[in-house]
């Protein structure tokens, strides 16, 4: 090697050998994807790749589907049977709401944690890592106890108030309308984080009662509007300075719904909302948490309150980017729900307000289809034509060929 | 009494990863993690159409020019299918793909590695079925010493190598898809570094075409 080149370095080594390995997928991409998917359809049944939305079949298809998973990825190290678990006994789970209502309810946890809920206590659990479970208060009062290990992370939320939890013994009781926030703790300690962000630290024997929702919000309101020292009514010796770099870590404030969507915890956001009111959300809430609202809504299905969360962005928010992906998805949930005639008016609307918005490729697929299906291959005929100018490598370029061609 | 599972498993998986060689839109990836979870029809095509560039490019870099790189691809996907609806985070797709790819590819080199000890021990020759690659014959034959160089890696070393220097992912995502700390991935990226580094180093004609390749990329 000749003594004036720069050195070799790993970087060096590792630029040639991706461009090399990247020059060979290149010329082998193709051959390999038919081969490759030769193999998964080999592997999988047809119909579970066609995927159906309902009937045994498709239950019995991911029963087979869901018990080689758990063997693969046993085999390749996940480990399934570290997940958090829990029995409930003596309440009923609607709509991944547990309620109790007949006398107490309780969740009992895989990792020795209990959660005994009084009598018309309504509250849900999801887990949201091996020892990390979020509980949602929406009314009633719950006795808490929490085992401790290395990564337990037990949230809390009762209203705009959250409860965190690494290993303790506490009451909780919320009433948003009513007496508001109660925590008593009979062991170890809390962290509390209210509307605001301001972090509170609950030590074993220690009451804390903060006031309800309307009353809360409007505290952290004023907090906001004036000056960070106002004070919350409190036990005076419950409160406590957090230090403040720790305070700065932990008293953020909860994540917002977008970043929530973007977790995938769409139950949480709906129950956020629905918790708050859905009036009040749909009335006062940014472009940012309608549109997140209204994806969450759509993911669990309930195609109704999505349906209000983007009507809301649109009518709330005019002009705006947001407003016009809000037509994108209302023509969605309109086809979702059948009516065909009000989808394809709102593709109208979206194509017309966003020709080159993000959506425009499917919107302008989408509007030929149901135009076809609606009124006819002679009123499709000009989108076809459209859409195989605008777009013709599309997923719709087939079947605008097909019409074009017919004609 | 109910028994109640609490939600679907949370996969741990660096959500945060996002490839920037392929990046898919936020929306995009949201659009796909609806389609798995209400199982929409042809999801798992559409998931196979976005992601087979990725698994591919990442076997190939794992394992080399192999022939039978095609039929692992088709492996990684089946796992995928048959478990991304467990996937929570419309961000965690492509990385939970990572995941199965490289777990995929760390096995196989476990594999080949207890087959070459086989081998050894029975004397008999043992030759993988190296693919036809680049027209360039210099590229072939540099692609395949390459591989055999980090052939010599364990599997764990050749995976941090892969995806620290080929993928450019950041140490503790690394740490994160291989489910290691942050000092043991950065500790299995600096062997296998040191390693690729000495071999290619006492190879001459190698070392020059890497020069060469690397100058002739760099202006």
């Amino acid at each position: 090697m000749a003594d004036d080149r720069e050195p070799l370095s790993e970087r060096r080594v590792g630029a040639v050998i991706r461009r090399l390995s990247e020059e060979h997928a290149v010329l082998h991409a193709e051959r390999d994807a038919q081969r490759a998917w030769g193999r998964v359809e080999s592997s999988i049944a047809p119909t579970e790749l066609r995927a159906s939305n309902s009937g045994s079949g498709r239950v019995a298809a991911i029963g087979l589907a869901l018990a080689l998973a758990a063997a693969v990825l046993l085999m390749l190290g996940f480990r399934a049977d570290s997940q958090l678990s829990y029995e409930l006994r003596g309440g009923h789970a609607k709509g991944g709401v547990i309620e109790a209502e007949r006398g107490e309810a309780t969740v009992a946890l895989s990792d020795g944690s209990s959660i005994l809920a009084e009598n018309r206590t309504k509250f849900s659990v999801d887990v949201v890592g091996r020892n990390a479970a979020l509980t949602r208060l929406v009314s009633g009062t719950l006795h808490v106890r929490v085992a401790h290990n290395d990564d337990t992370s037990y949230r809390f939320i009762a209203g705009p108030y959250e409860v965190r939890v690494v290993g303790t013994e506490f009451d909780l009781a919320w009433e948003p309308g009513g007496s508001g926030f109660l925590l008593s703790m009979t062991k170890g300690e809390v962290r509390l984080v209210e509307p605001g962000g301001k972090l509170r630290t609950l030590k074993s024997g220690e009451t804390l009662q903060l006031p309800g929702l309307a009353q809360a919000l409007a505290q952290s309101a004023g907090q906001r509007a004036s000056e960070p020292s106002a004070q919350t009514p409190a036990t005076p010796d419950a409160t406590e300075a957090a230090p403040a770099p720790r305070a700065a870590h932990e008293g953020q404030s909860p994540p917002s719904w977008d970043a929530l969507v973007a977790k995938g915890q769409f139950a949480e956001v709906v129950r956020e909302a629905e918790t708050l009111g859905i009036d009040s959300v749909t009335e006062r809430r940014g472009p940012s948490d309608l549109k997140a609202l209204g994806q969450a809504a759509r993911y669990v299905g309930k195609r109704a309150l999505s349906l209000r969360a983007f009507s809301a962005l649109r009518e709330r928010n005019r002009g705006t980017d947001a407003a016009r992906q809000a037509a994108f998805f209302l023509a969605r949930l309109q086809e979702e729900q059948g009516n065909q005639a009000e989808a394809l008016r709102w593709l109208g609307t979206y194509v017309s307000e966003a020709p080159r918005g993000v959506y425009a490729a499917e919107a302008y697929g989408r509007r030929l289809n149901l135009t076809e299906r609606l009124r006819g291959q002679a009123a499709a005929l000009p989108l076809a034509r459209e859409y195989l100018e605008r777009f013709p490598q599309g997923a719709y370029a087939q079947s605008a060929r097909a019409l074009v061609e017919h004609r | 009494m109910t028994f109640a599972t609490l939600a679907p498993v949370a996969i741990v998986v660096p959500s945060s990863f996002v490839s920037p060689q392929a990046p898919l839109a936020a929306e995009v990836a949201l659009e796909l993690h609806r389609a798995i979870v209400q199982n929409e029809a042809g999801w798992q095509r559409r998931a196979f159409d976005a992601f087979h560039g990725l698994v591919h490019g990442l076997l190939i870099k794992s394992l080399g020019p192999r022939a039978e790189i095609a039929d692992l691809v088709g492996d990684a996907f089946v796992i995928f299918f048959t478990s991304a609806h467990r996937i929570q985070s419309p961000l965690a797709v492509r990385s939970y793909l990572v995941s199965i790819t490289m777990n995929l590819a760390r096995r196989e080199v476990r594999q080949r590695k207890r087959r070459e000890l086989f081998q050894r021990f029975t004397g008999s020759a043992l030759e993988y079925e190296q693919e036809a690659g680049q027209d360039d014959p210099k590229a072939k034959a540099a692609l395949i010493q390459l591989s055999r160089i980090l052939d010599e890696l364990s599997a764990d070393d050749r995976a941090a190598f892969v995806l620290s220097n080929l993928e450019g992912m950041p140490v503790l995502e690394i740490a994160q898809v291989l489910r290691v700390s942050e000092s043991t991935a950065k500790r299995r990226i600096r062997r296998a570094n040191e390693h690729v580094l000495k071999r290619v180093s006492r190879n001459a004609l190698l070392a020059d075409y890497v020069q060469a390749r690397t100058e002739r990329q760099h202006g």
